[in-house]
C-alpha cells in the first residue's frame, strides 16, 4: 500500500529530478465480519511503520522513470497474551515504474492524462523472523515479483488549476514467493477533491475503492483474505519553497465487505511525506 | 527378634564334618541327633534338586529349613510372612575361627554362632537386616541377648524356584560378605511351594505404548526436537485464537440448538461428562477445564486443531502455578502448537509432547477422549453436560471459519510428507505403535458399530467404530493378566459398543461395564482421530487399513 500511494507523485517537466519521502503508520486492529465489526476481546494492537523513499526523472514532457524503496517495520501485540509482542523489520519491496503523460494542463487544456506500468521487485528481506517462520503479513517484502498497471485522469475545473478533479486506477498483479503464498490481485479506484489556498497550500479529499482478491497458497485461496474496502482520504500540502513540499494523508475506512467469517483490518492510517524537486 | 531368636532350636541342624564335630557329638544328645545326622549326611550326598516352577513371589512354601552340601554343618530356617510382605531368618552357623582347645561351652561348643535376619520380600527376593546376637544364657531371660539395632550387615535372599536359592552376605560390622547357594534339607514344603506358584497372579510381558507418538528420546538441538524452521506462524500471534478459560456447560439440551450432525468432543472422567462442539472449538481451540481426577478437582486441557482434525485432552501440570495452556500461534505441519503458561514451552498437539522449551520431550499425562457427533453422544450420554457459546468472546458459532478447507484439497500451511493415497481431508482414527503407524478411515467403516481386532506393531489391538454414528477408538486388547481379548461388536446399545469371547461388555471408552472384567479398563493407546494428510506428515509409515480397497 505505501508503494503505491508513493506512485502519484512524480517529475513531470523535462529534466526534472524529483525525490520524495514518505512514512506511514497503519493500524490494522479493526476485528470485522463481512460488513459487520466485531468486538476484539483478545486487544489485538497491529500496526506497520512503512518508509518509502522514491526517486523520479523526467525524460520528456511526457515520460518519466520511478524508482522507490521501501523500509518496514511491522509489530503485533495481543493484549490478552503474556507473551510480548512481534516485531519484524527490513527493506521491503522495490517498485520500478515509467510513466507516460499523453496529455497534460496546458494554458489550453484542462485535462491530464496518465499511464504507468511497473514492476514490483522482491529485494527486502523476507522469512524474517526469531527462529521461527513470521506469517506473511508480518513479512516486510512479499517476497514476490508483481506488476502494477496505473493511469490517472485530472480535470482543472478553472484555468489556474487551482480547483482539480482527480482520479485515478492500478491493478496490482502479486506473484508467487518461495513459499508458495501469493498475495491477492489487487484493484484500487479513488475519485476526488484538490483544491489550493494561493500558492503555498493545498488540500483535497478523496474517496478511495479497493477490492483485492484472496491471498492464494499451494495454488488454494486463503479463507479470510480479500475483499473490498471504501476509504475516505485527506491530504493536505504545504510549499515551503518552489521546490520542498510537506504534505500529510489520512485513511479512514468507510465502508468493508470482507472475504470470509473473520479478518483483522486497517483502523486508520495516517501519513507524512517530504518531496523536493530539481 | 527375641521370640524368632528363642524359636531355634540349633540342635535341629547337622554337624559339620569338620574336626571340633566331635566335641559337638560328645556334648549333644546322642539319640537325638544320631538320626538327624543320618539325614543330614544322607541329603549331603543326595541334595534335592528337581525341576521346579520358576517363582514370582516368596510363598510360604518355602517356610522350611535350607543348606548348601558343601557347608552343611551350618543352615537356615527361613519364613515367609506373606501378609506381612516380610521374611525371618535365623543362621546356624561358627565362629570365624575356631576357638582355643581349652575354651568349654556348658550347652554345646564354643564356636557355635546364629544370626537372625528379617526384611521385606518383592518378587521372589528379601532384602534382610542381619543381626548378631550376642549374650543370653541357656532357657533363661535374664541376661538378655543384645543386638545393635541398626543390624550387623544384609542378607540378599533370592529363590529361583522353589527348590533353590541363594544367600548373599554382607557383615559389614565384622568385614565379611560371601554367597551360599542353598536348598532344601527335606522336599516335603515343594508341593505346597508350587501350588502357591501356580495360584500367583500371572505375570506377562504386555508391551507399554510408547511414551510418545515419536522417538521416545528424540535428540535435543537447542532446545527443541524439531527444526524452528519448520515452525510457521499462522498470522493471528500468540492467544490470538483465544482459549476459553472459564467454560460454561448447560444440562438443558432441548435448548442449545446444536444439530445433531454436528460434531463435538466427548469426554468421560469418572461422574463428568462433557462435550465439547467443534462450532466452538474451531473458534478457540483449547478448553482450559477441570474434572474430578481421582477424587480431586484437576486442571486438564482440551485441545482441537481445526486444521488437522485433531483433539486430544491432557492433564494440567505445572503445579504449584498456571497450569493452562494457549495457543502460541505458530503451527507445526499445520497442526496447533500449544504454550503452557507457567514455563511457556511449545507443545505440539499432534506429537502430545513439548517440542521446544526448558521441557522439551515432556509428555504430559494423557486421557481418552471421543469424537463423534452431538447425535450420538447424546444418545450414548444422554446426561452429558454441554458447553455453550458463553466463551466471553465474541464469535459466530454458526460459521465455519476456513471456508471450504474441511472438504477441499486445500492446505493453507506447508506440511512434510505429502501422501495423496486417500483425499486429505478423510478423517481417520490412528494409532502409533514403536516404528508403526495404522489409520482407519471413518468412512470406511461399517453403518452400524464395526470392530477390528488387529495387531499393529507388537501390539494388539482393537479398532471400534462406525461410519453413520461418526466415532472411532483404539484401545490395546491384551489386558495386564496377558490375555489378549477378542472383540465383537454389539449393535443398538451405547455407550456399549464390543463384547469379548469371555462375555464382557465394553463402553465407548474402554470400560467393561458387565461380566467378570466389570470395571476393568482397556489400556489407551497413542491414538486419535485426525485428517490423513496431518496424520501421514506427522507419521510417514502409517498404512491405511484395507487399502487398497479389494475388488
Amino acid at each position: 500500500m505505501p508503494l503505491l500511494a508513493s506512485i502519484n507523485t512524480s517529475a513531470k517537466e523535462k529534466g526534472q529530478f524529483f525525490i520524495s519521502y514518505s512514512a506511514e503508520n497503519h493500524q490494522i486492529s479493526d476485528l470485522v465480519s463481512g460488513k459487520k465489526d466485531v468486538p476484539d476481546e483478545t486487544d489485538r494492537d497491529r500496526h506497520s511503520f512503512s518508509q518509502v523513499l522514491s526517486a523520479s526523472y523526467a525524460i520528456t514532457d511526457r515520460w518519466s522513470v520511478s524508482a522507490l524503496v521501501s523500509y518496514v517495520n511491522h509489530s503485533r501485540d495481543i493484549g490478552l497474551s503474556i507473551i510480548g509482542k512481534t516485531t519484524s523489520s527490513g527493506f521491503g519491496d522495490s517498485l520500478a515504474l515509467v510513466r507516460y503523460t499523453p496529455l497534460f494542463f496546458t494554458p489550453f487544456s484542462r485535462h491530464e492524462v496518465s499511464l504507468g506500468l511497473g514492476m514490483r521487485v522482491p529485494t527486502g528481506d523476507d522469512d524474517f523472523g526469531s527462529g521461527f517462520v513470521l506469517s506473511e503479513d508480518m513479512q516486510p517484502s512479499t517476497g514476490a515479483y508483481g506488476g502494477i498497471l496505473w493511469t490517472s485522469y485530472s480535470y482543472a475545473f478553472n484555468q489556474a488549476g487551482t480547483l482539480q478533479l482527480n482520479t485515478s486506477a492500478n491493478y496490482t498483479y502479486n506473484g508467487e514467493n518461495d513459499r508458495e503464498y501469493q498475495f491477492g490481485h489487487e484493484f484500487n479506484f479513488a475519485v476526488g477533491l484538490g483544491h489550493s489556498v494561493g500558492t503555498r497550500f493545498g488540500y483535497s479529499a478523496a474517496v478511495r475503492y479497493r477490492t483485492t482478491q484472496n491471498d492464494r497458497r499451494f495454488g488454494f485461496d486463503v479463507p479470510n483474505t480479500g475483499g473490498e474496502w471504501v476509504e475516505f482520504v485527506p491530504a493536505v500540502a504545504y510549499a515551503i519553497t518552489d521546490k520542498f513540499n510537506i504534505g500529510a494523508s489520512g485513511r479512514i475506512p468507510i465502508a468493508r465487505n470482507l472475504n470470509g467469517t473473520l479478518q483483522f483490518t486497517t483502523s486508520y492510517a495516517y501519513a507524512l511525506s517530504l518531496s523536493y524537486a530539481f | 527378634m527375641t521370640f524368632i531368636s528363642g524359636s531355634i532350636s540349633s540342635s535341629y541342624f547337622p554337624v559339620k564334618t569338620r574336626t571340633r564335630s566331635v566335641n559337638f557329638l560328645k556334648t549333644c544328645c546322642v539319640s537325638f541327633l544320631l538320626p538327624v545326622l543320618i539325614v543330614f549326611f544322607f541329603l549331603a550326598s543326595h541334595p534335592v534338586k528337581a525341576e521346579s516352577q520358576e517363582i514370582g513371589q516368596l510363598n510360604p512354601g518355602l517356610n522350611d529349613a535350607w543348606f548348601a552340601p558343601e557347608t552343611s554343618g551350618q543352615g537356615f530356617f527361613i519364613t515367609v510372612f506373606p501378609n506381612l510382605g516380610t521374611v525371618a531368618l535365623a543362621w546356624f552357623t561358627y565362629d570365624t575361627e575356631l576357638p582355643a582347645g581349652e575354651l568349654q561351652a556348658n550347652l554345646g561348643d564354643p564356636g557355635h554362632r546364629w544370626l537372625t535376619a528379617t526384611g521385606p520380600f518383592v518378587g521372589n527376593s528379601a532384602n534382610l537386616t542381619v543381626f548378631v546376637s550376642r549374650g543370653g544364657l541357656f532357657d533363661s531371660p535374664e541376661p538378655a541377648p543384645t543386638t545393635d539395632p541398626a543390624g550387623d550387615g544384609t542378607i540378599l535372599l533370592e529363590f529361583a524356584d522353589c527348590t533353590a536359592g541363594m544367600v548373599s552376605y554382607e557383615i559389614t560390622s565384622l568385614g565379611i560378605s560371601g554367597q551360599i547357594p542353598i536348598q532344601r534339607v527335606a522336599p516335603g514344603n515343594i508341593p505346597l511351594c508350587e501350588a502357591l506358584v501356580d495360584q500367583e497372579p500371572k505375570t506377562c510381558s504386555r508391551p507399554e505404548p510408547d511414551k510418545s507418538h515419536g522417538p521416545d528420546n528424540p535428540p535435543i538441538f537447542n532446545e527443541t526436537i524439531i527444526s524452528r524452521r519448520d515452525i510457521v506462524d499462522g498470522g493471528p500471534g500468540p492467544d490470538g485464537i483465544p482459549a476459553v478459560e472459564s467454560p460454561i456447560f448447560t444440562s438443558n439440551l432441548g435448548s442449545t440448538g446444536l444439530d445433531l450432525s454436528e460434531l463435538v468432543v466427548g469426554v468421560k472422567i469418572g461422574d463428568d461428562i462433557r462435550a465439547y462442539p467443534h462450532n466452538i472449538l474451531n473458534w478457540h481451540e483449547i478448553v482450559n477445564d477441570q474434572y474430578t481426577i481421582d477424587g480431586s478437582l484437576e486442571r486438564a486441557s482440551l485441545s482441537y486443531c481445526p486444521l488437522t482434525g485433531s483433539a486430544v485432552l491432557w492433564k494440567s501440570f505445572m503445579e504449584p502455578g498456571d497450569e493452562t495452556f494457549g495457543t502460541s500461534g505458530v503451527l507445526y505441519n499445520s497442526n496447533l502448537i500449544l504454550y503452557d503458561r507457567e514455563r511457556r514451552n511449545f507443545w505440539a498437539q499432534m506429537l502430545e509432547q513439548a517440542v521446544v522449551g526448558d521441557d522439551v520431550t515432556r509428555i504430559p499425562d494423557r486421557l481418552q477422549a471421543v469424537e463423534t457427533t452431538w447425535g450420538t453422544w447424546k444418545t450414548m450420554y444422554p446426561e452429558t453436560l454441554l458447553l455453550t457459546e458463553q466463551t466471553g468472546f465474541s464469535r459466530d458459532y454458526t460459521a465455519y471459519p476456513y471456508g471450504d478447507y474441511i472438504t477441499s484439497s486445500t492446505l493453507l500451511f506447508p506440511v512434510k510428507n505429502v501422501n495423496t493415497t486417500i483425499h486429505r481431508k478423510v478423517r481417520v482414527v490412528g494409532i502409533n505403535v514403536g516404528d508403526s503407524s495404522k489409520v482407519y478411515q471413518i468412512k470406511d467403516l461399517a453403518s452400524n458399530v464395526e470392530v477390528i481386532n488387529d495387531t499393529v506393531g507388537d501390539m494388539q489391538v482393537v479398532v471400534a467404530g462406525s461410519s453413520q454414528l461418526n466415532f472411532g477408538v483404539i484401545y490395546n486388547r491384551e489386558m495386564e493378566d496377558c490375555t489378549v481379548l477378542d472383540f465383537e461388536a454389539v449393535q443398538n446399545k451405547l455407550p456399549v459398543v464390543m463384547r469379548d469371547n469371555e462375555g464382557n461388555e465394553w463402553d465407548v471408552f474402554g470400560v467393561a461395564v458387565s461380566g467378570a472384567r466389570a470395571g476393568q479398563q482397556l489400556q489407551k493407546t497413542n491414538s486419535y482421530i485426525a485428517y490423513w494428510f496431518a496424520w501421514t506428515a506427522f507419521f510417514p509409515q502409517a498404512v491405511v487399513h484395507n487399502w487398497p480397497p479389494g475388488p
